[in-house]
C-alpha cells in the first residue's frame, strides 16, 4: 500500500488527481470504505477537514484537546443544551479520541433508520456479516 | 461594526456554534450595532497579547469572568491567573464567524436597548452591581430564547475552559496533572507513501489483506 497523507503546508499550489472514489471522512466509517475499496483495486482520495495530529501533541490537556481533535470545539451538545457530544475532528476521526468501544448499531436506531428515514436495505441482518469481519480484522472478536 | 444578518430562512450555519433559534439572528444583530450603545461600559485594563476582544468587550467578559469563576479561599483568583486574557486566547483559535458571534453575545449582554426590551434592564451589565449581574445572567441561563440559552452555556464554557485550563488551578481541585509516557515532543510524524512506518510504543502486526 502506497497510501500517503497530505497536510495544508504540503500544497504549495493547486493540485489535480484524479480517482475512482473519494471518500469524505477519515474516521471509523471512512478508513474502513477506503481500505476496502483500495483492496479491490480502486484509487481512492480521502478527504479529511480536521487536522492530522500525533504524540507530538498529544500533551492530555483540554485546552489542546478541546480545540483541536473535537467538532465544534468540543462544545457540541444535543439540541437542549444538556448533554456535551464529544466528537473527534482529526485524521481518524473518532478513533482518535476513543477507545476500547466499538458498538454494533442498537436495533432500536436501526429501526429509526427504517421509520424515519425510509432505509429499509440496511438492516441488521445485513449488516452481521459486515460486523463480523470488521470485529475480526480489528481483533476485538471473542 | 458590521451586522451580520442571516438571510430569510437560513438554517443555523454549521461553522457558526451559537444556536439562534427563531429570532436569535435578528437580537444579536441589535446587540452588535454600535448605535445602541447607549451608556459607556466601565471599563476594566486591557492587556498586551489581546488578539480578538476589544476593549469594550474584553470588560464585558471580565465581568463574566469573575461572576463565573466562583470565590473559594484555596483557588487562585481569575485575576492572578489572567483568566480574561486566557478567554481572549481560546477565541482567537475559532473560526472568524465563531469569533463575530461571540463578540456580538458580549455586546447583547452589555446593551441596554436590548436588554430593556427583552429584559427590563436600562443600565449596561458592566455597570450593575454583582447581586444584579448574578441575576441577569441567572435569567439568561433560563430564558426561553435560545439565543440566550446558547450564549449562556458558550459564555460560560470559554470561561471554565479558561479557568480550569489553566494548570495553577490543578492541584486546588485535586488533579494531580496529565498522566506521563504518553506525550512526546519529539515522536515522528509518518505520512505513509514510501517512507517505512516508525516504530511504535506497542506491538504492530500488519493486517490480513483482504480475501
Amino acid at each position: 500500500m502506497t497510501g500517503r497523507i497530505f497536510t495544508a503546508e504540503d500544497l504549495t499550489s493547486d493540485v489535480s488527481i484524479e480517482c475512482d472514489v473519494c471518500v469524505i471522512g477519515s474516521g471509523s466509517g471512512g478508513a474502513w470504505t477506503a481500505l476496502e475499496l483500495v483492496n479491490q483495486g480502486k484509487r481512492v482520495v480521502m478527504l479529511e477537514e480536521g487536522g492530522f495530529h500525533t504524540r507530538r501533541e498529544f500533551d492530555m490537556t483540554e485546552a489542546r484537546a478541546f480545540p483541536n481533535l473535537y467538532q465544534e470545539l468540543g462544545n457540541r451538545t444535543t439540541d437542549d443544551l444538556s448533554i456535551t457530544m464529544l466528537q473527534g475532528r482529526s485524521v481518524g476521526g473518532g478513533t482518535t479520541v476513543n477507545w476500547c468501544s466499538s458498538f454494533r448499531t442498537p436495533q432500536r436506531i436501526v429501526d429509526r433508520w427504517k421509520d424515519q428515514h425510509g432505509v429499509d436495505t440496511v438492516t441488521t441482518e445485513a449488516l452481521t456479516p459486515h460486523w463480523d469481519y470488521i470485529e475480526k480484522r480489528l481483533r476485538i472478536a471473542e | 461594526m458590521k451586522m451580520y444578518l442571516p438571510p430569510p430562512g437560513e438554517r443555523n450555519s454549521r461553522r457558526g456554534f451559537l444556536k439562534k433559534g427563531l429570532l436569535g439572528g435578528v437580537v444579536l444583530a441589535l446587540g452588535g450595532g454600535g448605535w445602541l450603545l447607549s451608556r459607556p461600559s466601565a471599563t476594566t485594563p486591557v492587556p498586551d497579547g489581546v488578539k480578538v476582544l476589544n476593549e469594550r468587550e474584553f470588560a464585558v467578559m471580565h465581568a463574566l469572568v469573575q461572576r463565573f469563576v466562583p470565590a473559594h479561599a484555596t483557588f487562585p483568583t481569575p485575576d492572578l491567573l489572567n483568566t480574561t486574557l486566557a478567554c481572549d486566547a481560546i477565541l482567537a483559535m475559532t473560526e472568524e464567524v465563531t469569533q463575530t458571534e461571540v463578540k456580538q453575545l458580549l455586546m447583547l449582554f452589555e446593551n441596554a436597548l436590548p436588554n430593556f426590551l427583552f429584559g427590563r434592564r436600562t443600565k449596561p451589565f458592566t455597570q450593575l452591581d454583582v447581586d444584579e449581574q448574578d441575576r441577569v445572567l441567572e435569567e439568561w441561563r433560563d430564558s426561553t430564547l435560545t439565543l440566550r440559552r446558547t450564549g449562556y452555556v458558550a459564555l460560560r464554557g470559554t470561561v471554565m475552559a479558561a479557568y480550569y485550563g489553566n494548570k495553577d488551578t490543578w492541584s486546588a481541585v485535586g488533579y494531580p496533572g496529565p498522566p506521563a509516557g504518553i506525550h512526546d515532543p519529539n515522536a515522528p510524524v509518518w505520512k505513509g507513501g514510501d517512507a517505512p512506518r516508525p516504530p511504535g510504543n506497542g506491538t504492530y502486526i500488519e493486517p490480513e489483506a483482504t480475501p
